[in-house]
């Protein structure tokens, strides 16, 4: 299985865009490169992670908001690609999977209502968007 | 593609070149993509709501709308369950696996690649990439996503759906469009999931 792109002829030579995976990265579902959701549930709360690759450079201005029906919606915005380069020359695209930069939001449903007040965000080192946000109606444990 | 049954994935699009409304909006030829599978919700999981019904969608759907039309959006996300809606950039990456996309740039002197790697490792131990004189990349790693279980604040969360990576080895090949020289390889795996890196070009000299 490979991610597959259509060829571009350059002045030097051929763009050979196919990428090859092997093992879990050809197991995991088809989608975009940004908004890929799993979701879980405990006996009090619900925990879902976001796939947000390169985005970590914006962290502020990820918004995360939770209704208590159970509506997320997250909001940010795709930083502009900064490629080093030392002696200023101009980078011509040949070939382009990942997200444009520019304004996004992702939205999705939790399985229940939720209390929005209790929600914790975590934003791992890996591109991952985790939140754990507490079901509503449950008696927090005080142990 | 447009469905009357099923709301997973809906992505915005700006294709209706004679809307006089906003003539700021560039005609956007629709992107090729294919469907998106949403989180699926098993009715199980919803004891705490008796009136909570969720279809079951025989596969994902996908709706294309234009990028005016909040009120109409804002309406199907409120009908959808088990869907996930993207706008902006969101809905304008290449549909395909969850890491390894790429991004190739290309200068007078350098390639310039960017692989989308979220959930992967960057434990040393279990990264590695490499580069051969004739520019083919080689990506090694473990991803630590999609896991069944997770334990997390003294909780033990049953994952209801499996989007993200499993967790794992791996590999991802792909190859730049010419020869470069592999000793001037600068690399950096950031704290935000993607990999980039530069590497100057080699011209042959016959």
């Amino acid at each position: 299985m490979n991610a597959e792109n259509n060829q571009t002829t350059t002045t030097h030579s051929k763009v050979i865009s196919h990428v090859f995976c092997t093992g879990t990265a050809k197991l995991g579902s088809v989608g975009p490169p940004i908004g890929l959701v799993d979701i879980g549930v405990s006996e009090v709360a619900y925990i879902f992670r976001v796939s947000l690759p390169g985005i970590e450079k914006n962290q502020d201005k990820i918004k995360c908001e939770i209704q208590r029906e159970g509506r997320v919606c997250i909001q940010g915005v795709i930083p502009e690609i900064a490629i080093p380069s030392d002696t200023g020359c101009l980078y011509r695209m040949q070939v382009q999977q990942l997200c444009p930069p520019g304004p996004f939001s992702i939205t999705f449903n939790l399985p229940g209502q939720v209390d929005p007040r209790l929600f914790s965000p975590n934003f791992r080192s890996d591109g991952i968007f985790e939140v754990v946000v507490v079901k509503l109606g449950v008696r927090i444990p005080t142990s | 593609m447009r469905s009357s049954s099923g709301l997973n994935g809906m992505r915005e699009n700006n294709s209706f070149p004679d809307n006089t409304r906003n003539p700021q909006i560039l005609e956007v030829t629709p992107l090729n993509s294919m469907p998106y599978i949403g989180p699926v919700t098993h009715a199980s999981m919803s004891s705490n709501r008796m009136n909570d019904s969720v279809e079951k969608v025989g596969g994902p759907a996908m709706i294309f709308l234009p990028s005016d039309s909040s009120s109409e959006f804002s309406n199907l996300i409120s009908q959808t369950k088990t869907g996930v809606a993207l706008t902006g950039s969101a809905a304008m990456g290449k549909i395909g696996l969850t890491i390894g996309l790429v991004d190739i740039a290309e200068s007078e002197d350098s390639y310039y690649f960017r692989v989308a790697l979220p959930g992967v490792s960057r434990d040393e131990k279990e990264f590695s990439c490499e580069i051969e004189p004739d520019g083919k990349i080689m990506i090694k790693g473990a991803t630590t996503t999609g896991e069944q279980t997770v334990c997390k604040h003294n909780q033990i969360f049953k994952m209801l759906t499996q989007n993200l990576c499993p967790p794992g080895h791996f590999t991802i090949n792909f190859q730049l469009p010419g020869p470069v020289s592999n000793e001037e390889f600068n690399g950096n795996f950031g704290s935000d999931g993607v990999l980039e890196g530069v590497v100057k070009k080699v011209y042959y000299e016959d």
